[in-house]
This record gives structure tokens, C-alpha cells and sequence, in this order.
């Protein structure tokens, strides 16, 4: 209680001294600090303009309306606790924390009801300086910018938010670990247009969105012990031109659950998909292994063509497999037929379904012959403020108030020796 | 049962382009305004009041010289067009060069209310390779698409485009023509009409939907579309189409969705007015694209391939049952209208109402000069 008090006092100085500035215009910036603790020193709005470079901005427990925009190198902007942090769009806000520094960390809070991102961390810029992606926004991908490096996202929980919960674009050397994303009208992850991403989607957990996690043209990730159940569409990985940087290359996925993805109280797929574990439309070198894909309804893993982009050199390895509509559809257009893909699930498998059968009896060396498959249409969605919420996750082991300082590289985790998870990973508690 | 003609009489109190001459005048003074900037589009009270074009960079108000005759001249197509493609008994690429050179610069005899009357010819992709090896690398068969009848027309060595402002004009001017290639067989032909132009220079086609809004415009946009160099060569794909009846008598909200546009204004159905861009990315509060997945909008949209805008138009014409529309385009690149009707043949809620009985693609050379 005392602290929306101290929020709604704080927001009302705010708003004075927003008045005061743009009388002034640009001639004076407001004098910036280490760290800027929200609401005691500045309302959320604020905390952007103020933070220095190397800072944290660190936001007590309560219920944040508005936009939180980080554009200075090297900030962490961190909840003293994850599920009490709230930042809400109430549905009219556009995004939750937008960042466009370079190493910014974002943990421990909870985003909901934006319209767009609850997390947006993007390499692209407007002439304002604002932090725009791919959408609604005059985007023009021939236009895109070199990538923008460093960027942690943790312990976040991204739900009911119009486009995607927590979304990386145009950046390198990232890290999306441990986060919940539920209720994304698009997907609960994204990570998109990087040439050489050296991004890691590790421990999450994506439930009931239209699609789990997204790539697009995104190349070097690895998607590794997330779970990912109760979507329309578990991973989607796509190559098109849209974003720049097709195709989608060296994608790696292993040790997920990959479940059940057939949930009809989600946001309809905007390609009308579901019932499907996972899709690679017109993916090159993606590596995918040890996984648990079961129960989605229609098929486990659909690969096919994207436009132009075939896909080629795409290995689905040995995994658990069960209860899909067909483990594996091998599907590319005649237009943009595929090559080098191999199917080598090995005798742990034997009893994978493939459309056209037997591809995983081929394995490697011969090309895969096709089959027609396509999507059966998909039943009516809900609205993403109307997904259920999630249920709540354990945030960061202790909160301080050091800022991080995140690694120019991302080391990528070793697929080779990661297991097979069993279907209760990750299901409560992350 | 409705026809087209019914559906789309001129908006009451809009005069009707009886005097060719002066509607186009207005009309492409209306045009070379769009290059100073949308809002030209925006009432037509207001550009009554153009007297010359803003910016056209040319010195006649009326620039019969800028753009490409039936291409990008006038700025507003005529009402008529006629097309014809036809096969010459002499095969030999100098031949086929020598005829159409001569066609294209013929000028038939009109009338004064032909309006402008514009001839554009083109040669099939084959020639165009020998005859320019530079010009026409790109020059390339339409593949088959999966609305093509099994007997679809196709082939010939040229094309003769007349467009005008009277039907009796091309259809004159096209028989001119033909006299001059008495050797020639026809592979086919289609006549065709388009109704009174908007103040934005569009026009509902029979289906009863605004054409052209969406084109290449500006010089920057036909650069990167429509010419494929300094020549302003460009190809131009044919295609006579019928869409079937169980399109045009199926209710008007779901036309709505196959197309992607409101009929009566022809805005999209991503929100705002006629001439505003299409949000592919808009969504309904329930997460439903508010384009359709499979609407022609959407699937049509260049950003897809990534490619440049192709010009496209179309002139109608009235089969027995459904809508005749004679599709046209002109493309700085076959591949980019290959590529656009792959997306259409894989999910499209308007192409996969149609069929297509005549197809053809041919290069326009931006001049004769070998």
C-alpha cells in the first residue's frame, strides 16, 4: 500500500518535472546516477533518462503503468522481487522495457498486458532514438543496421502482451534464460534478423502463446531445456524477407519438452499453424536432438520451404518421440525442394511416424523424398489480455544492487551432451 | 443476380467522362501531383484547383512526353484496351524485330474523342534474348500456374497493347495494326474496359473492388519495379483471367476478407482510407490478423518476396457467368511476378477462384535500337 502511495506522489513530481524540462528544451540534461531506484528517485518513465552507462536501475515491488526505455550501454534494470514487480501496459501502453544500449540486463520482474512486447531489446533505432523492430512501424529490412552487442533476459515473466513477451532483434550475444512467457499473441520468445545471433533460449518455460519461441532469420542460437507446452505451435523458425538476414542457419535445439502444443485458449497463429512441436520453414544447418516431443496434435516436427529458402542440411537426430498427429512431415515446395536433410533418429525411436513414411529408416546421404503435407485449419483463438495468467516462478536467487557486466561473447552450450529431458522438467518452480 | 455494370454505376453528381480531353487533363494533372506527395490524392475539390502538375519536372502540363506510352502514360489508364498476341510466319528474330518496331511506331488515325490513344509492343522472351543479349538476360516463359486451363493459350512472337478512350478506337487502331502483319496468326486476344476513374485514378474492376492503389508511382519506385535500366525496358505479363461465380456471388464481408480491402472504399481491412498502407502486422484484440491469412493483400504483398513493386492493372471484361479480368503487369523481372503467384497458387482466398485461359510474357524494349 505504501508503496503505490509513494508511486502515484512520485508520478506526480514526475509529471512537474516533465513540464519543467520540455519548457527548458534540450539546453540542460537531468544530471544522471549509478543507480536509480524506482519509485524512491524516479517514476519508471524516468529512470531511463537518468541511469548512467554501467548503471541499475532497480524497481521496488508494486504495479508500474507505462514504458520503461533503457538507452545507455551496459545498464541493469532489475525487480527487488519477480512476481511483485509489475510493470502493466493495461492494454494501452505499447511495450513494457525497451532497450537499445548495448549489454543491458533485464531481471527478475513480471511484464503484462502491452501491446506490443513486454521486453523488447532491438538493434533499431528511429530518428528519435526510440527502439522500434520489424512491424507496424515503417520497418524497411534492406535498411537494417549492424547488430547491437550484449543483452540478458532473466527471470522475467512476460505475459497477455499483444505482440511477443520478451523479443530480441538485430542483436548479438544474448541470453534469454529462465523467464515464463505465457499469453504472447505472437510468441513468448523471439529472436530475430541477426546474421550471427550467439544467442542462448535456455531454461524457459512458454505456455499457451500463439507460438513458443521464434526465429527468424536468426542464425547461431541454441534453444536449449526450455519447456515449451500448451502453445499452438511449440518453436517456429522461419527465413523470410521480412527481416534481413535469411536464412535462418546452425539453429541448434536439444534437451527441450516440446508438448502438447495444441491448446485451443491462445491466440490465434497468424499462418493459421497448430498443433505442431516444431516448424522449419526454409531453415539451413539446424541441428536437433534429445528432445521429448509428444502430444501435438497434428505433427512433431514440419519441415518445409519458406518462399525461395529451402531447406537444406537440416539433421533431426535421436529424441523421445510420442502421441503426435505425425512425429515428422518433411514437406518442401517443388519450387524450393530440399537437400542434405537427414532424418537419423536411431533404434531409440523405431516407432517415429514420418509423412511420407519411412523417411527415418534413409538417414543420411540420399535426398529425402517430399510429401504434400499441409495444415489442417486451425480452430478460433482467444484474445491474448484473455490467456490465463501463468502461475507464478521463483525469481533470482539474491537481489543486490551491483549492475551486471555481461560477456562480449556468448559461450553456446555443447548439444552433444545434452540428454533427453523428462516431461516434468521445468513444469513448476523454473 | 448482379453484373459488374450494375454494381458500379458512376457515384451520382460525378460527371462522367464524356469529353475524354478534358477528364484527362484533370486526371493527369491529378496524376503528376501524387509525385509532390499523397495528400494530392486527397479531395478532389481541391485539385480542381492544379492547374500544372507540382513537380513533374516536364514543361507541358499535359506530358504526353513523360513515362512510357501504356505503361506509365497517361498517369490514369484509358477506359479501353485491346490486346493482341499474335505469331509471325517469319520467326527470324531480325523479322520479329522489323514488324514490331514498325507496329510500334505506326499511328493509326482516331477520332477526337479517342482521347490519347497509345500503342505498346512487345516481344516474346526467346526474341528478346537474340535480339538483345544485354537488354533482355531476364527475358523468361511464364512457368504453369495452377489456375492455367489445359488449353491455355500461350506463345505468340508479339504483343500489340492499344489502349484509349472509346472501345471503337482500339479496336480500330488495333485492326490498323493487324493490316500491317497480314502473315500474322492470332493467338488470342481480349478486349477490355475499366470504369470511370476515381479521384485517385483507381477504378473498380467487375469484381467491384478498386484497382490500382497500389503502384509504383514515383520515379524512385518504377526504377526499382517496373524498368530494368536507363532504357526503361521493362516485361509485361498478360494474363485472362475469369473469377468464378462462386467469388462474385459470395457475400460482400467475405470478398471483404479474400481481397483484404473494404469494397466500397477500398481501404484495408488493417484500418485507415483508401490509399493507406497495408499493416500486415495488425491483429484483432483476439490475436486475429485483421488481413487475413490468405487474403490477396497479404499474399500479394512484395514485402513477402522481397522484392519491388511490380505496376499492376487490370481492364474487365464480362464472360457469361463470373468476372473477366485481363490482368496485366509491368515488371523490371518475370521472377518477381514468379515468384508472387507461387504465393498466390499456395494460399490465396481471391486466385484460387479463378482460372486463367491465356497467358503471356513478353519483353517491352524501352527503344528499338539494337
Amino acid at each position: 500500500m505504501s508503496v503505490s502511495m509513494r508511486r502515484v506522489l512520485a508520478g506526480l513530481s514526475a509529471a512537474a518535472a516533465l513540464v519543467a524540462t520540455s519548457a527548458c528544451g534540450d539546453t540542460s540534461e537531468p544530471e544522471t546516477q549509478a543507480v536509480i531506484r524506482v519509485p524512491d528517485d524516479a517514476t519508471l518513465e524516468e529512470a531511463g533518462d537518468l541511469v548512467e552507462p554501467g548503471g541499475l536501475i532497480l524497481i521496488s515491488s508494486g504495479t508500474y503503468e507505462g514504458t520503461l526505455e533503457v538507452s545507455a550501454d551496459d545498464v541493469t534494470v532489475r525487480g527487488d522481487d519477480r512476481n511483485g514487480v509489475v510493470l502493466d501496459g493495461g492494454l494501452t501502453a505499447s511495450n513494457g522495457i525497451v532497450g537499445t544500449g548495448e549489454r543491458i540486463t533485464v531481471e527478475n520482474l513480471t511484464v503484462r498486458n502491452y501491446l506490443q512486447n513486454g521486453v523488447l531489446i532491438t538493434g533499431v533505432t528511429d530518428d528519435s532514438g526510440a527502439g522500434i523492430a520489424r512491424g507496424p512501424d515503417g520497418y524497411v529490412p534492406s535498411e537494417a543496421p549492424p547488430p547491437v552487442p550484449g543483452y540478458l533476459v532473466q527471470y522475467v515473466t512476460a505475459s497477455n502482451n499483444g505482440l511477443y513477451g520478451i523479443y530480441a532483434f538485430n542483436r548479438t550475444s544474448g541470453v534469454i534464460q529462465h523467464n515464463l512467457a505465457s499469453g504472447g499473441s505472437d510468441s513468448g520468445i523471439y529472436v530475430g534478423q541477426c546474421a550471427d545471433c550467439n544467442a542462448s533460449v535456455t531454461g524457459n518455460v512458454v505456455v499457451r502463446n500463439a507460438v513458443g519461441i521464434e526465429l527468424a532469420n536468426a542464425s547461431t542460437v541454441t534453444v536449449t531445456g526450455n519447456r515449451i507446452v500448451d502453445n499452438r505451435v511449440g518453436i517456429s523458425v522461419l527465413s523470410n524477407y521480412l527481416e534481413a538476414h535469411g536464412p535462418t542457419q546452425s539453429l541448434q535445439v536439444a534437451g527441450n519438452v516440446i508438448a502438447d502444443n495444441d491448446q485451443t485458449e491462445t491466440p490465434t497463429q497468424a499462418s493459421g499453424g497448430f498443433g505442431i512441436g516444431i516448424g522449419l520453414a526454409g531453415a539451413v544447418g539446424s541441428d536437433i536432438r534429445s528432445n521429448l516431443i509428444s502430444g501435438n496434435d497434428n505433427v512433431g516436427i514440419w519441415m518445409t520451404s519458406s518462399e525461395d529458402f529451402a531447406p537444406i542440411d537440416n539433421t533431426i537426430g535421436p529424441g523421445t518421440w510420442g502421441d503426435n498427429g505425425v512425429d515428422i512431415a518433411y514437406a518442401p515446395t517443388d519450387h524450393a525442394p530440399g537437400s542434405g536433410n537427414c532424418i537419423e533418429t536411431g533404434p531409440e525411436s523405431a516407432g517415429v511416424t514420418t509423412e511420407p513414411s519411412g523417411l527415418a529408416a534413409l538417414g543420411c546421404g540420399s535426398d529425402l523424398p517430399a510429401s504434400d503435407y499441409t495444415q489442417p485449419p486451425a480452430p478460433d483463438g482467444i484474445s491474448f489480455a484473455d490467456v490465463a495468467l501463468p502461475d507464478e516462478r521463483q525469481g533470482l536467487p539474491t537481489v543486490d544492487d551491483q549492475p551486471r557486466q555481461l560477456p562480449e561473447t556468448v559461450e553456446l552450450p555443447d548439444i552433444s551432451a545434452i540428454e533427453t529431458p523428462s516431461a516434468d522438467l521445468l513444469e513448476s518452480g523454473a | 443476380m448482379t453484373t459488374p455494370s450494375d454494381e458500379v454505376g458512376p457515384t451520382p453528381g460525378e460527371e462522367a467522362p464524356k469529353t475524354g480531353g478534358r477528364r484527362r487533363e484533370f486526371l493527369t494533372g491529378l496524376g503528376a501531383a501524387t509525385v509532390a506527395g499523397v495528400g494530392g490524392w486527397a479531395l478532389r475539390g481541391q485539385l480542381a484547383g492544379v492547374t500544372e502538375p507540382a513537380e513533374s519536372g516536364s514543361p507541358e502540363p499535359n506530358a504526353t512526353g513523360s513515362g512510357k506510352p501504356g505503361i506509365t502514360h497517361p498517369a490514369v489508364p484509358q477506359r479501353h484496351i485491346k490486346v493482341s498476341v499474335l505469331e509471325l510466319a517469319d520467326p527470324q528474330p531480325q523479322a520479329v524485330h522489323s514488324a514490331a518496331r514498325n507496329l510500334a511506331e505506326t499511328v493509326p488515325s482516331t477520332t477526337e474523342d479517342a482521347g490519347e490513344v497509345t500503342i505498346t509492343v512487345g516481344v516474346d522472351p526467346r526474341t528478346a534474348r537474340g535480339l538483345w543479349p544485354e537488354r533482355a538476360t531476364l527475358a523468361i516463359e511464364l512457368p504453369a500456374f495452377d489456375g492455367d486451363t489445359t488449353d491455355l493459350r500461350t506463345g505468340g512472337h508479339l504483343v500489340i497493347q492499344v489502349c484509349a478512350e472509346t472501345a471503337v478506337a482500339v479496336s480500330d487502331a488495333t485492326a490498323a495494326l493487324t493490316a500491317l502483319v497480314p502473315d500474322a496468326t492470332l493467338v488470342w486476344e481480349r478486349t477490355g474496359y475499366r470504369d470511370a476513374p476515381t479521384p485517385q485514378g483507381t477504378t473498380r474492376t467487375g469484381l467491384g473492388f478498386l484497382d490500382g492503389i497500389i503502384a509504383p508511382r514515383t520515379e524512385e519506385e518504377q526504377t526499382a519495379g517496373v524498368w530494368t535500366g536507363p532504357e526503361q525496358d521493362t516485361f509485361a505479363v498478360f494474363r485472362r483471367m475469369t473469377v468464378l461465380s462462386d467469388f462474385t456471388t459470395a457475400p460482400v464481408d467475405e470478398q471483404e476478407r479474400a481481397i483484404g480491402r473494404r469494397r466500397d472504399t477500398g481501404a484495408p481491412l488493417s484500418g485507415g482510407e483508401t490509399m493507406s498502407e497495408i499493416d500486415l502486422f495488425a491483429k484483432s484484440p483476439d490475436g486475429e490478423p485483421l488481413i487475413p491469412a490468405a487474403a490477396h493483400a497479404r499474399r500479394a504483398h512484395p514485402a513477402n518476396i522481397g522484392r519491388a513493386l511490380m505496376l499492376r492493372r487490370s481492364y474487365s471484361f464480362d464472360p457469361p457467368e463470373g468476372a473477366g479480368v485481363l490482368f496485366i503487369a509491368f515488371v523490371n523481372d518475370p521472377q518477381t511476378f514468379i515468384a508472387t503467384h507461387r504465393r498466390l497458387d499456395e494460399q490465396d482466398d481471391l486466385i484460387r477462384h479463378t482460372i486463367t485461359d491465356a497467358s503471356g510474357c513478353f519483353f517491352v524494349p524501352g527503344s528499338w535500337e539494337l
